[in-house]
């Protein structure tokens, strides 16, 4: 194993190349060793680590959507660049595996991603680690800390590499994010206000705290004030929510336009290009996507003046999607580091949007980590159980929500997507629907219904309640390098010890409670200040 | 004043806590401050009860504190203390309270150990009863503590250190190791029952020491399932209660929990809970002090061979009702 093109010992080292220079240390911590360091110069792309190709790991894209699985390295199986509409790397090579590597006994893994992008490739039978610097030019910047933990269980190296990647950052982000509604997974584009209206009057009975209207209020991509017709103004949006005693929370993808926008009409020299040419960055919703070019003042001062403005008037809750649009200037960062750049506006945002709860989608993760209070972790779910590899459907939803678990807490809150638990206007069944449940729920991350509630029936009530008593505990995924039947165990939920098996190919699922008895608990606050709990029962 | 202090000679942290000092100590049963009607709780009935304890070494707000150049460190108090009480009954004791009681306790001690470790700064929660005026006890109503620490104690951390250093080598836990090991041997067995033993452990510092182990490696009492709340509650009444036969008095003793930290490197691995019975009696009329060479080095004397210690604890005989 070399760290540095050298044989892996503690101890502190120099390296002088043509174009830069890095100094590194390298210490034992528990069950591996910490790499830190400093660089400067122009160094491009730095190898850091390089081993034994491992048969088979567990990794994935940079994208909150991307795909983090398993794959078999030894039959070629490898990651490609481009999926859908997004990129699976900023390098835009096939066979990135972004920031991490899991194998059957150990954790390779980078702890941030401050000013380059990390990254694994297999090479000629070779694990290597590399740090993508692009054009930057660098003066005694901290690389990203690396851990290399070996030799013990995977989910005892993933539970170390978690707290590694927390220690290494220690972002701000809310702990605790009250259930929330989201219009998404039942009306797409079509919402209509009328659909607004009746769900309204139904969430407190689930007792959802956050009513967040997604895509489909908006005339356009990037017009985020004209509302389509038949919706109300954003001020009166976010004023019938409050009316109803709930958070209002809106979708906004800060860095798109699309070809059709007014904004677009407006300022065409406010997006990317080249050569005085805006630069198409993907197609969706049948337009060209443009991304804002942050950089210009008059733009940087749009897209916080935007959401300065939503905040202005009442919405607290912001799902900002579409987030690897930032990275639109990527290959134009003029000697910066496109990775400080993007993080210096998130900084912005995270300012502007200061006392919201942050969710980011789209996201390049650790890029984004410190900025957000939530990061989705996987593609879109969907009404529907199964689909082929690398499109979007609730179970690979559901899959990188299992394989991503150790984020959660440590740089953000998971959010795994969505609950649907209406029985009409769904292909997934009921045991689909409850393994959905209990799963996300004992994962512990963002608990959000994306249902017509009218459409809920008593036994899909019941469902939801039930399933949030098993929040809280110790989650631990038995054996994550496989594919489809996984095995979590969560010690220390609000009804005791769970084992839960899922068999994502055929939609089963098996779940194991040791059911603890429950003590009747009243916590009193005296006026000396002192907190006293009473506790009694019979049993 | 509260605040912590740093002993640069060892590396310690020392809690500087004015107001334990006006405690009562030792108060007659009609003044006691914890009963129903006493103190705490003029006009409370209740069960079972975990609150902040009026003299806490540690707080919640502690107030700010300044070094006092570059030898003399100081931190602020951070934590929280409470008092538990594990029944009204001001007479009774572990020993003598039913096991479903001690049930309601470890349920309690359960959700005091979710609920502290919310609180970001609190990185240990270390709950314990020191029985008995010998080991200063100043009440006598049965009763324990919790101290959440917002930095890990120093013996908290030797430990770790051991857990940690067997782990890296062999890839076991060095309890499980113990436990199986004992389980041959039995030599050392006090009691055992389906998910827990309890040993005089080879390495006893005191002549009665007794440790309790779960037999299946846990790290925290949140990790308990239904039986190993029941069978943990079981053992507990019994070694207490071997403990009162023994000399046919009530026995003094400290019982420490030790949990895997929180809010901290994650260790669930390699630290398996743990009780430590301390008891200060080496025979009926005599005690066994923390004198120089044990507070002075740590090099503790143990006048009792722990298999001998074993034999006459497993000999007293305990009838659960």
């Amino acid at each position: 194993m070399l760290v540095f093109g050298r044989k892996l010992k503690e101890g502190e080292f120099i390296e002088k190349k043509y174009d830069y220079e890095v100094r590194w240390k390298v210490e034992k911590v528990h069950c591996g060793y910490l790499v830190k360091g400093v660089i400067s110069g122009k160094p491009g792309r730095v190898e850091i680590f390089r081993t034994v190709a491992p048969k088979v790991v567990v990794g994935g894209g940079w994208n909150s959507w991307s795909d983090f699985k398993c794959y078999d390295v030894s039959q070629g199986e490898r990651p490609t660049s481009s999926v859908w509409l997004f990129r699976e790397n900023p390098t835009n090579e096939d066979g990135i595996f972004s920031y991490q590597v899991i194998t059957q006994n150990s954790v390779y893994g980078f702890l941030s991603a401050k000013y380059a992008h990390p990254f694994f490739k297999v090479e000629n039978g070779e694990l290597v680690g590399y740090l993508e610097y692009f054009n930057s030019h660098l003066s005694d910047v901290e690389i990203e800390p690396f851990v290399i933990l070996e030799g013990v269980p995977v989910n005892v190296s993933l539970n170390l590499y978690s707290y590694h990647l927390k220690k290494a950052s220690n972002p701000y982000f809310q702990e605790e994010i009250p259930l929330g509604w989201c219009s998404w997974y039942q009306y797409y584009t079509d919402i209509t206000w009328g659909d607004v209206e009746k769900n309204l009057k139904l969430a407190p009975k689930y007792g959802i705290k956050i009513f967040q209207i997604d895509d489909g209020y908006e005339a356009d991509i990037g017009d985020w004030f004209d509302t389509k017709e038949g919706f109300p103004d954003l001020e009166s949006v976010a004023e019938k929510i409050k009316e109803n005693g709930l958070i209002p929370g809106i979708w906004i993808a800060p860095f798109l336009v699309s070809e059709t926008s007014r904004i677009f009409h407006e300022h065409p020299d406010w997006v990317v290009g080249k050569n005085e040419k805006p630069t198409v960055l993907f197609r969706n919703w049948n337009k060209n996507i443009y991304a804002l070019d942050y950089r210009k003042p008059e733009v940087k001062e749009h897209i916080l003046g935007t959401l300065k403005k939503l905040k202005c008037l009442g919405f607290k809750y912001f799902k900002l999607d579409f987030l690897f649009a930032g990275f639109g200037i990527v290959f134009n960062s003029d000697g910066d580091s496109p990775v400080r750049i993007y993080r210096e506006f998130m900084e912005k945002i995270r300012k502007t949007l200061n006392g919201c709860i942050v969710n980011g989608c789209g996201a390049p993760l650790l890029e984004t980590a410190g900025y957000v209070d939530a990061m989705r972790v996987g593609g879109d779910t969907t009404h529907y159980w199964d689909c082929f590899e690398g499109e979007i459907c609730a179970k690979n939803s559901l899959r990188n929500a299992i394989t991503r678990y150790f984020y959660n807490k440590k740089l953000w809150i998971n959010d795994p997507d969505v609950l649907m638990l209406r029985c009409k206007e769904t292909k997934l069944s009921k045991v689909q629907r409850e393994a959905i449940s209990y799963l996300v729920n004992l994962l512990d991350g963002l608990i959000f219904l994306s249902d017509d509630l009218s459409l809920i029936e008593s036994d899909g009530f019941s469902l939801f309640k039930e399933a949030q008593e098993l929040k809280g505990g110790k989650v631990c995924v038995s054996e994550i390098l496989v594919k489809n039947v996984y095995e979590i165990v969560v010690k220390g939920t609000m009804l005791g010890n769970v084992v839960f098996q899922v068999d994502l190919k055929n939609g089963e699922y098996k779940i194991t409670v040791d059911r603890i008895s429950k003590l009747k608990k009243k916590t009193v606050f005296r006026e000396d200040g002192r907190i006293f709990n009473f506790y009694g029962g019979e049993f | 004043m509260q605040e912590l202090r740093y002993n640069p000679l060892t590396g310690e942290w020392i809690i500087i806590s004015a107001a334990t000092q006006s405690r009562p100590v030792q108060p007659s049963k009609n003044k006691c401050p914890i009963c129903p009607g006493g103190a705490e709780f003029p006009e409370d009935k209740y069960d079972l009860v975990s609150f902040e304890n009026r003299y806490p070494s540690l707080l919640r707000n502690p107030p700010e504190v300044r070094d006092e150049g570059e030898i003399f460190k100081k931190r602020k108090a951070y934590g929280v203390c409470e008092v538990v009480v594990y029944t009204s009954k001001h007479d009774s004791s572990l020993s003598e309270m039913p096991v479903s009681q001690i049930e309601k306790l470890v349920l309690m001690w359960r959700d005091r150990t979710v609920d502290l470790k919310k609180n970001d700064f609190v990185k240990y929660i270390f709950i314990f009863e020191n029985r008995g005026k010998e080991v200063g006890a100043s009440l006598s109503h049965p009763h324990g503590q919790i101290y959440a620490f917002s930095f890990l104690p120093e013996r908290v951390k030797l430990k770790i250190k051991s857990f940690k250093r067997w782990y890296e080598i062999k890839k076991t836990c060095i309890i499980c190791e113990i436990v199986k090991e004992e389980l041959k041997n039995k030599n050392r067995v006090v009691y055992e029952n389906e998910s827990f033993i309890a040993i005089v452990p080879f390495y006893a510092k005191f002549p009665y020491e007794v440790h309790i182990y779960p037999k299946s490696h846990l790290s925290d009492l949140t990790e308990f399932g239904r039986a190993d709340i029941r069978d943990f509650a079981e053992i507990l009444k019994i070694v207490t209660k071997k403990y009162d036969e023994l000399f046919n008095e009530e026995f003094p003793y400290m019982m420490m929990l030790f949990q895997t930290p929180v809010n901290d490197e994650p260790l669930e691995h390699c630290f398996h809970f743990h009780v430590e019975f301390n008891p200060p009696k080496r025979d009926k009329d005599k005690l066994k002090w923390m004198a120089s060479v044990e507070t002075g080095t740590w090099a503790f004397i143990n006048p009792l061979i722990p298999e001998e210690a074993a034999k006459r604890l497993r000999g007293v005989k305990v009838i659960l009702e």
